[in-house]
């Protein structure tokens, strides 16, 4: 047994080395880096840890995790704008990529020019929720009881400058409303205010809410994707009442500007060969996120439409950090 | 009797050699990262995720659990031993626990930090067992108002933590509170006093700035002579509490179990929240609170024991409700998650297998740890003979790496080293660093809570006055300026403290 396995590994080794050196001009040689903005744990490490471990295997080298939090993911962003664009340092971003650099001028990275696009990950609506005590049942009802009423009620969110904050406020300058922002630090701790009726509504993902949906504390009203979800087919989309609303948050791999469009496409045919499995499918129900595998050019085409959207959102909405 | 039933159902959970085995494995791993400074459970539990994929559910969360509050034993540890937290909430610890190892009495503050811990573990399991629900209701009833007074009731109590001239206590808790402001503003999104530098925007590291200031500092204090060191392995005198140490935490571990029970319950109050409470009604209520600041066995069995009840009750909005009430908590939600488990009300209806072998779990890893932690503290106090040069940089290279390990960034170095220097100049000028501490995290919170009630009163104050939770403790809060004030205690006080 000892004997087998000892010969298994040299063998293994050998055959490594020889296909190194076959290989020598092929990417990767080296160990590659992936930067994540967020810390260990949660799902957006997670998903990257598991997507590095995927990668590691197909291409037969390291894929390392880097988290580097802070700055709602700037600081991971910067890193990777400012890293070679050799392909051994890629990014794993999500939604607040593409919103930051509108929020805050000292974050000091565009998100469509500096970057090489990789591939899109997955991608989730975000819910309308409202407290049963607020007495509406339906996003018609919520529309005129909130127009009614102008600065009235207060709604909550993640964090100023969140996919919860600025679902609502997209939806207020769409109707017409006004309702006072309450930043909680989290989605944790905006759903522990929604239960107990400190704010009575707010955006929030759906993989979080869906238990207090199921428990009946919370009431869906709409979601903000452009279709109905396939987890609450019986919730209406806000377009439906709204025409051309729509925001969903994602996430996927960049890359500095000016990697390589080879290295670029080996990187987004693993992904999406990886995306593509039974494995990675039963993950993602797990999380409760739509795989949503796209091209380079596709993902480029999301993060500049999010960019140009939210700019105009947060402008609008006079949310400006200094 | 639907609680024996479902008692014995957590008993066949928790007894299963399975989970017997994940439960040790958790607990010796979070004694480990415990004792470790730097590295904290959180960033152990988020590295260890991925591997319960393949586990069985209640086997997954019961060795995250183990490692949660496992570490709670395990900080205590080097803040006994090296004035060097190991986990944020034994911080506290550090003040009376490093004294006593400095009168050579490094055993007894150890065994009496792991007996007292095992106690408000037991109460606390026997707290969340019976009355998670209902206590889960009382969780949701705080709102803005009532958490900012009781932080208001906080930060005047705090006064108390000075151990020498109450002037620069107050000064400590100031400037605590404005190093708290510094990072993003959450209503409005602002950057404050970070100079420009994004690896701010989250604000000031507290891992980085307790670990160098208390850790570090006191590291640079030795090493200007050689006497102080060969003070503490000369006169180690037995190993285990004397039958009066053993009386004499009795009611400091009781008072320390109730607050962090109560405290643990509440968003963002956990383990740290809780250990400074208690440390600080020990030195007004306790009887030999003379003594507390100067290595008095109380002031460790009251923060050990609040941190450990308050690591086990933060359990409770948890399970009961699906709501993290802390970082560590939102991952475990996250753990649920990847098991295909839905966190929220109805897991102990639909999954009481889980939840109530979790609980009885945690009973039974608490045993573990005392077992595991007390034939310990002789092989923990030999350490102390190791020569200290060798000690002095080990310990810096393992906080070194501990925090780099977190942060992943360079600048979090420069963090730590800044923090040591600052503690050194402290000690210099007779500052303590304990209560700069509870300022730089209470301030935060007073801050969100005030805006937040303020906000969603469209700015009237009466709030605070109006909600009666929030009355409850600002009475209490004016009760403690007046007790704090009363010139006769005062001039008392400073008898008693300013000699050194």
């Amino acid at each position: 047994m000892k004997v087998a396995s000892l010969v298994t590994s040299i063998c293994l080794s050998l055959a490594l080395l020889s296909s190194a050196s076959a290989q020598d001009a092929k990417y990767p040689k080296d160990i590659v880096h992936i930067v994540v903005g967020s810390s260990p744990g949660g799902t957006a490490d997670t998903v990257s840890r598991l997507i590095a471990d995927q990668l590691g295997k197909t291409f037969g080298q390291t894929f390392v995790v880097d988290n580097m939090p802070g700055a709602g993911g700037a600081l991971a962003a910067t890193t990777v704008k400012a890293a070679a664009p050799d392909g051994y340092t890629i990014g794993f971003v999500f939604s607040s990529f593409s919103i930051l650099p509108s929020l805050n001028p000292k974050v000091n990275y565009n998100p469509v020019t500096d970057f090489a696009p990789i591939a899109k990950v997955s991608s989730a609506p975000n819910v309308l929720l409202v407290n049963p005590s607020f007495g509406v049942k339906t996003l018609a009802e919520w529309i005129e009881k909130v127009k009614a009423n102008p600065g009235k009620f207060d709604y909550g969110s993640g964090g100023i400058g969140y996919s919860q904050h600025l679902s609502m406020e997209m939806l207020l300058q769409a109707i017409k409303g006004e309702s006072v922002h309450i930043p909680f630090t989290g989605s944790g701790n905006l759903l522990a205010a929604l239960i107990s009726d400190q704010v009575p509504f707010a955006f929030d993902t759906l993989t979080t809410a869906v238990p207090h949906i199921n428990a009946g504390e919370l009431i869906p009203l709409a979601v903000t994707s452009a279709q109905r979800s396939e987890v609450l087919p019986q919730v209406p989309a806000v377009a439906e009442q709204v025409p051309g609303y729509e925001l969903t948050a994602w996430n996927g791999f960049v890359a500095p500007k000016g990697t390589p469009p080879e290295i670029v496409k080996a990187l987004n045919e693993a992904i999406l060969a990886y995306l593509a499995t039974d494995k990675a499918k039963e993950f993602f129900a797990k999380v409760g996120t739509k795989i949503d595998p796209s091209t380079p050019d596709k993902f480029g085409a999301v993060i500049g439409d999010d960019y140009e959207k939210f700019g105009k959102v947060i402008s609008e909405a006079g949310i400006k950090a200094q | 009797m639907d609680f024996l039933s479902n008692l014995a159902l957590g008993f066949h959970v928790a007894l299963a050699v399975n989970n017997i085995f994940f439960c040790f494995v958790g607990v010796l791993a979070g004694t480990l990262v415990g004792v470790l400074p730097g590295v904290g459970p959180l960033a152990t539990i988020a590295i260890l995720l991925p591997v319960t994929f393949s586990m069985e559910p209640a086997s997954a969360l019961i060795m995250l659990a183990g490692i949660y509050y496992g570490a709670q034993y395990g900080g205590s540890t080097t803040a006994i031993l090296l004035n060097l937290p190991g986990e944020a909430s034994s911080a506290i610890t550090t003040l009376d626990g490093y004294q006593m190892a400095r009168n050579g009495r490094a055993g007894p503050a150890l065994a009496a930090a792991a007996l007292s811990s095992f106690f408000a573990g037991t109460i606390a399991t026997v707290i969340v067992a019976l009355f998670a629900a209902p206590l889960s209701k009382v969780a949701m009833a705080f709102r803005p108002p009532s958490y900012f007074s009781m932080m208001v009731l906080g930060l005047i109590a705090s006064v108390v933590l000075a151990r020498g001239s109450v002037l620069k206590a107050i000064a400590m808790v100031l400037l605590g509170l404005l190093m708290g402001t510094i990072g993003t503003d959450i209503y409005s999104g602002t950057a404050r006093l970070n100079m420009g530098m994004l690896e701010l925007a989250d604000g000031v590291d507290f891992v980085g700035l307790a670990i160098g200031l208390f850790g570090i500092a006191e590291i640079l204090k030795n090493l200007e002579g050689h006497q102080t060191r060969e003070v503490l392995t000369k006169k180690v005198t037995g190993l285990m509490p004397s039958l009066s140490d053993l009386k004499r935490i009795i009611a400091p571990t009781i008072r320390g179990t109730l607050i962090g029970s109560a405290l643990g319950i509440l968003p963002g109050g956990g383990a740290m929240l809780s250990s400074f409470a208690a440390y600080i009604v020990e030195k007004k209520v306790s009887k030999n609170r003379d003594e507390i600041g100067h290595g008095a066995i109380e002031g460790v069995a009251a923060p050990e024991s609040a941190n450990n009840a308050g690591s086990q009750t933060a359990f409770i909005p948890m399970l009961t409700l699906g709501l993290p009430s802390n970082a560590v908590m939102a991952l475990m939600i996250g753990a649920m998650i990847l098991q295909g488990i839905q966190p929220g009300p109805e897991i102990i209806v639909k999954q009481p297998d889980l939840f109530w072998g979790l609980i009885v779990s945690m009973w039974i890893g608490n045993l573990m740890l005392v077992l595991l932690n007390l034939p310990l503290v002789g092989l923990w106090v030999r350490f102390l003979t190791v020569p200290y040069p060798v000690l002095v940089v080990a310990v810096m290279a393992f906080s070194a790496v501990g925090i780099y390990s977190a942060s992943g960034t360079l600048f979090s170095m420069g963090e730590l080293g800044l923090f040591a220097l600052l503690g050194y100049v402290f000690m210099k000028l007779g500052c303590e660093p304990a209560p700069l501490t509870l300022g730089f995290i209470l301030g935060p919170m007073l801050e969100e809570q005030l805006r937040r009630s303020m906000l969603m009163s469209r700015g009237d104050p009466t709030v605070f006055l109006t909600e009666p939770i929030s009355l409850g403790f600002l009475v209490a809060a004016v009760l403690a300026l007046l007790i704090i004030c009363a010139p006769a205690i005062a001039r008392r006080r400073e008898e008693v403290f300013v000699e050194d």
